[in-house]
């Protein structure tokens, strides 16, 4: 019963990705898509030369105000913990 | 054995003092120069604080705790993640949406060091506000090293 189920399983995942596979190949290409815009008007839109600056930066600037204070809750929270490793303690 | 010990000191020592002002004045570099170079602020950041480790490693607790002060690091990393606010504000004051670039017309050409508007001053406020949160994290973790220390003797 276990090997059955190990190769109907397999046959399942095999046929899905098979399909899965098959209809994506026939999907249309997004290279003229937004990356397309992105890359050809970085220069015009936000002087910038490094592109991935201008999108994380600009494009995509709550996302990294979101990452800062990631990193912001991070630290005061490990602080918080590890209040013994401070200097006055 | 304790010959030994020394031995390896000043070999750890000359290659702080070697490598620190390297990785100061290389995250400095990529910090302000995220919009024109590969980089950017978060990867600047990191590189500059690890000076922190590199002075912790070459001359031990007792000037790591006298050459950085915790409360200023603390402080600065707040006024970084303020000053990233307002720029991204700057975008409303100007009648756009938030986090609009408003200032890139205004600064410079593209290729100069002062481009890009706020994409500049928002790459700065990051790499300081990275820098500033890894030292104070490099140097709570190091405390604990010393009082582990302390305690085991």
């Amino acid at each position: 019963m276990k090997k059955f189920m190990t190769f109907f399983s397999l046959t399942v995942i095999l046929v899905t990705g098979l399909f899965v596979m098959k209809s994506m190949a026939v999907l249309p290409a997004t290279y003229d898509g937004v990356a397309k815009i992105l890359v050809d008007t970085t220069i015009e839109r936000t002087r910038a030369l490094n592109a991935v600056t201008a999108v994380v930066f600009d494009s995509r600037g709550y996302d990294t105000l979101g990452e800062s204070f990631v990193l912001f809750t991070a630290i005061s929270c490990s602080a918080a913990i590890l209040r013994k490793g401070l200097k006055g303690r | 054995m304790d010959k030994n010990i020394k031995v390896k000191n000043v070999i750890v020592k000359t290659a702080a003092d070697f490598f620190m002002p390297i990785a100061l004045i290389f995250g400095l570099y990529v910090i302000l120069h995220g919009h024109l170079s590969p980089g950017g602020g978060f990867q600047g950041g990191v590189i500059v604080a690890a000076a922190v480790v590199l002075v912790y490693l070459g001359y031990g607790h007792e000037t790591t705790e006298n050459v950085f002060n915790e409360n200023l690091l603390k402080k600065s990393e707040t006024f970084a993640a303020i000053m990233y606010a307002g720029f991204a504000f700057l975008g409303i004051f100007y009648g756009a949406n938030f986090c609009r670039n408003v200032l890139a017309d205004k600064m410079g050409a593209a290729g100069e060091l002062f481009s890009s508007g706020t994409i500049f001053w928002m790459n700065f406020s990051v790499g300081f506000k990275v820098l500033t949160g890894i030292g104070f994290l490099s140097l709570i973790f190091f405390g604990l090293l010393k009082e582990k220390n302390n305690e085991s003797k």
